[in-house]
């Protein structure tokens, strides 16, 4: 996945309402977002698909998840 | 009044010895109270506190000193002088949760600050945090936390002020908040014992919220034993915060040794330079002192250790992202730059990514308590090195540095939080003195890590792990 470029974000910042204060600013936004999604995208896992998400945890009382 | 009820130096000693001496009637809840006070203003440039409520802790000592003359003991917490993160509402006084955006007196106590109320505390005031209780802001808008062990050095983000506070003895015991480490994190670099509870176990009402499915409350103490005071008084069910467990609890009771119990190090947070060689050598000779304790030391592994600083701050930063985004569009000039930039970054995850997170967030848990099943207890090290110097900017001049830095390939403590269980720090000895003389060696800590509302047990090995040292004992040299 190619790097969202400094436009690119300003753009999509815009799109929510949200507006860097300076050139700085938008540039380490950049790398931020970026990086996240480069690295979420390299996760991998065989079970990855067979997780269901939940936020919350609860034990039962024998003490294994509910 | 002898020189060991001196209050100057009885604000030195652990919360549950002054407990004992106050309930007795032996030291008075002001003289106490004032003694706090006098050092927080003595030691102001540590910037602990941001609201010393100097005027209201005095009237609330002298409301326990005239209860306990009349026999009317509430309890251990009884005239005992706490302080708490500026995170949490406390009635009348000032909340900022450390930011120039927010700030308004509390009608309400949250309900952590009110249950230490009701059983007799005296609030001595409001602790210093990072912006939101983030973490990793810069500036400070009012004042940088030094870590009283070298005050060229960070005290460790969020709950900063309350490790300070507890570690130069500015209050007898502190709370703090803990969403991605927020609680272990300063406890380890200011050398003293933090507790994030079981997710659910303390209620998080009248806190403001950065990842409610992560957000603890918990206390930040000279010992272990104050830890577990502190502890019950905050915890259970309370209806304003409905992801509260009500499940009972029971209080601990200290046993000697460790014969029976399974330890297991996660060796993922040591090996190929996870640690530094300090505090590897630390944590093995904490082992050391576990297996003379009748403990069985044994390797575990939590293959997804390395991902969880990613995937912690991948979710929570999302979260505070939603929280903050009406501030960030109206008032994005009054947030420290490396909030802004960070919560601007995180308003930009795509949805899918979110989720793919939330998956691994899993199959963490589901690791980690795999591991839990094997052994009785997890242990790492709460910090992977000593505290750094204070930052003077995020560093973030690449993508690469971003992950380098902000994903942490030492991100100690997100697998934990990911996964809802208990944490400790705990003490377990102090690095090299610096060369340059700014410091005589660094607090570093053990992670204990328990079963979901197991807190027991880990207060169960570092009250024997205290027992048997003294790195627990040692407080920092302030000067004048």
């Amino acid at each position: 996945m190619p790097d969202l470029t400094p436009e690119e974000v300003r753009t999509q910042l815009s799109a929510i309402g949200l507006t860097p204060e300076d050139q700085e600013d938008l540039d380490e936004i950049t790398y931020r977002i970026n990086a996240v999604n480069e690295a979420v995208l390299a996760l991998e896992h065989p079970d990855e698909n067979a997780q269901e998400p939940r936020m919350v945890f609860w034990l039962n009382e024998e003490g294994s998840d509910e | 009044m002898s020189n060991s009820h001196n209050p100057a130096q009885l604000v030195l000693r652990p919360a549950t010895e002054l407990s004992a001496l106050l309930t007795s009637g032996e030291v008075s809840p002001v003289a106490l109270t004032q003694a706090f006070i006098d050092r927080a203003k003595r030691y102001a440039r540590l910037n602990a506190y941001i609201t010393l409520d100097e005027e209201g802790a005095l009237r609330q000592a002298a409301q326990a000193e005239d209860e306990i003359k009349r026999g009317m003991i509430r309890g251990p917490l009884h005239g005992l002088p706490v302080a708490v993160k500026d995170q949490f509402d406390a009635k009348g006084l000032r909340t900022t949760a450390g930011s120039k955006v927010v700030d308004y007196v509390a009608s309400e106590d949250a309900t952590a600050v009110g249950r230490l109320r009701e059983a007799g505390a005296v609030i001595l005031g409001k602790l210093n945090l990072s912006e939101f209780a983030l973490g990793g802001n810069v500036t400070h808008p009012y004042g940088i936390p030094h870590n009283p062990w070298d005050e060229t050095r960070q005290a460790g983000q969020s709950s900063s002020g309350s490790g300070i506070a507890v570690a130069a003895s500015l209050c007898a015991a502190a709370l703090g908040g803990d969403t991605a480490g927020s609680i272990r994190g300063p406890s380890a670099w200011c050398g003293i014992t933090g507790l994030r509870p079981t997710w659910g176990r303390v209620s998080r009402n009248g806190a403001w919220p950065m990842a409610w499915f992560m957000d603890t409350i918990g206390p930040m103490t000279k010992t272990v034993a104050d830890a577990a005071m502190i502890f019950e008084a905050i915890a259970g069910h309370d209806p304003k915060d409905p992801n509260t467990s009500s499940r009972p609890l029971t209080p601990f009771e200290p046993e000697r040794g460790l014969e029976g119990m399974r330890v297991g190090v996660i060796r993922e947070s040591i090996d190929n330079r996870m640690a530094t060689a300090d505090v590897a050598a630390g944590v093995e000779e904490a082992m050391a002192v576990l297996r003379g304790l009748g403990a069985t030391v044994l390797d575990e592994t939590l293959p997804l250790f390395e991902h969880g600083g990613l995937i912690s701050n991948g979710l929570a930063d999302s979260e505070a992202a939603n929280i903050h985004r009406k501030f960030l569009r109206e008032r994005p000039e009054d947030y420290d730059f490396a909030s802004r930039r960070r919560l601007m970054a995180a308003s930009l995850l795509p949805a899918a990514a979110y989720v793919k997170l939330s998956r691994f967030r899993m199959l963490m848990r589901r690791d980690v308590m795999a591991a839990l099943g094997r052994v009785d207890l997890l242990v790492t090290p709460a910090q992977a090195e000593g505290a750094p110097k204070l930052p003077t900017s995020t560093g973030m001049t690449s993508k690469e540095a971003v992950m380098r830095q902000y994903f942490g390939l030492r991100a100690h403590r997100g697998p934990f939080n990911l996964s809802g269980v208990p944490a400790m720090a705990l003490p377990i000895g102090f690095t090299p003195a610096d060369p340059e003389g700014t410091h005589a060696g660094l607090p570093m800590s053990l992670q204990v890590i328990g079963r979901p509302f197991d807190e027991n047990r880990i207060f169960q090995l570092g009250h024997a792990y205290q027992e048997a040292t003294s790195w627990h004992e040692r407080r920092p040299e302030l000067g004048a």
